[in-house]
């Protein structure tokens, strides 16, 4: 039989047409979305390209609440947490969130970074420049339980999952919000070594002067 | 060869339907119709070819039968559902990522803001930006007419009075995903040789791949010329020249 008026598409050429309209397709929800990263390391690295950030040693990583990921790394006289998150909890694409880079003490052998208080609440990073300490305890005031001035009171917690020379303390969850609005100067870090001895202790913050029950 | 005469005539008319099961209908009917009358033909002794020939041509001209019954059958051309498909799909993903996403895509596209001059505010001097280049993938280029605006009341603590400059520049990148450098909370400029120089940068449109914008910053207000710093983390600086050498007369 002869052929009709239009000319019969053949099987290639119907399944490039289809290929064509899904990557076009596929382009348009890049788009869409932000132009997201397709891969984690590829949205850490935008993250610090746009903060200006050179390529950091990584000292931990974490997860947080919605598939939040999280990095704590080191660059030159700085420290650094990262953070992206994952596009539609799919993990497959990925977006740069917040960064936050804090210049080291050199002086201090502890400093501290509270990590994003949203998806990671309570989470505090302290990097130890004295490799004899093996434990840090971080204290603050949390308006929490009942006793204290005006309701407050003092919250220590304490860890020795050190990484990197980096540790993670985490507060428990009813003081962990109030963890998350402290100020890094309002942190009382103390450090021990493994006898369980004071190596070093931070400065008094200001709310230590106050009377506590 | 007398034997595909039918076929070749309902071939001919179907050749002008354009709608495919329209070709297909009217194939079957056209070629019952044409076997019906060579029956009848044959019936009455016509030899079979010559009954063929007969009944081709007792139907007509093949183009005018083609373009009469198209008109019968509605056309839709064979891309149109897929691209209303693809269309809807897109349509309902840009719906809901706007929604989902805060209109962060929508920030990407910042228009324009007109800037009505502030009330007060005088226009000392202008002057001409160069210099910019690369830090990390982004590129700063200055465009546009630097400015020198005074800021009443604002002195320093040895009364210098100061004023603000305002150097536009252009910044581009070649990656999408990379967004709008982070220049709000980094602050990292500063003017050379002047250390109580303080800048800030402001954004006026924004693109995936470039975002516009003026650099501000409070500097003595008997400046002519001065030298930005744009510094990243690593060590690398640019240095934007800013030259005001024309006073604005009142």
């Amino acid at each position: 039989m002869r052929k009709f008026f239009r000319k019969q598409r053949t099987q290639g050429q119907k399944l490039r047409r289809d290929l064509l309209l899904l990557l076009l397709l596929a382009v348009l929800g890049w788009v869409l979305l932000d132009f997201p990263c397709f891969t984690r390391n590829q949205a850490f690295s935008a993250l610090e390209d746009r903060n200006f950030y050179g390529n950091g040693q990584v000292l931990r990583t974490l997860e947080g609440n919605y598939g939040h990921q999280y990095r704590i790394t080191r660059a030159g006289d700085c420290y650094a947490w990262e953070q992206v998150w994952p596009v539609l909890f799919s993990r497959i694409l990925w977006q740069p969130g917040q960064m936050e880079v804090i210049s080291d003490d050199p002086e201090a052998p502890l400093v501290a970074l509270p990590v994003d208080p949203d998806f990671l609440p309570g989470v505090v990073a302290v990097v130890s420049h004295d490799a004899s300490i093996v434990t840090v305890e971080v204290t603050y005031p949390a308006l929490c339980r009942p006793g204290g001035p005006e309701g407050w009171q003092k919250v220590t917690i304490s860890s020795a999952d050190c990484v990197n020379n980096c540790l993670l303390l985490r507060a428990p969850e009813e003081e962990a919000a109030q963890l998350d609005h402290q100020a890094m100067d309002a942190l009382s870090l103390t450090g021990y070594d493994a006898a369980g001895a004071v190596v070093w202790r931070s400065p008094q913050p200001d709310w230590s002067l106050y009377g506590w029950n | 060869m007398a034997l595909f005469v039918l076929e070749r005539y309902c071939d001919a008319v179907c050749a002008h339907i354009r709608s495919k099961a329209g070709r297909r209908e009217t194939y079957r009917e056209l070629r019952d119709h044409l076997d019906d009358h060579v029956q009848a033909l044959t019936d009455r002794g016509i030899p079979l070819d010559v009954a063929r020939e007969r009944a081709v041509a007792a139907m007509g001209d093949p183009a005018e039968v083609g373009k009469a019954l198209d008109k019968l059958y509605p056309y839709c051309p064979p891309a149109l559902p897929a691209a209303c498909t693809v269309l809807t799909v897109a349509v309902l993903l840009a719906a809901w990522s706007f929604q989902m996403r805060d209109e962060r895509l929508s920030e990407r596209f910042l228009w324009p803001d007109y800037r009505s001059p502030s009330q007060g505010e005088v226009l000392l001097s202008t002057g001409t930006a160069r210099g910019g280049g690369k830090l990390g993938p982004y590129t700063f280029t200055p465009a546009g007419t630097a400015e020198l605006v005074e800021r009443p009341d604002a002195v320093r603590e040895d009364g210098t009075p100061l004023a603000q400059l305002r150097v536009p520049l252009t910044i581009t990148w070649a990656q999408p995903w990379l967004d709008e450098p982070e220049l709000y909370d980094n602050a990292p400029f500063a003017v050379e040789g002047d250390p109580e120089a303080y800048g800030y940068w402001s954004t006026d449109t924004l693109t995936p791949l470039s975002a516009t914008g003026e650099l501000l910053f409070t500097v003595a207000e008997d400046v002519q010329s001065d030298t930005l710093l744009i510094h990243d983390q690593t060590g690398n600086t640019l240095r934007i020249s800013v030259i005001l050498p024309r006073e604005v007369t009142p």
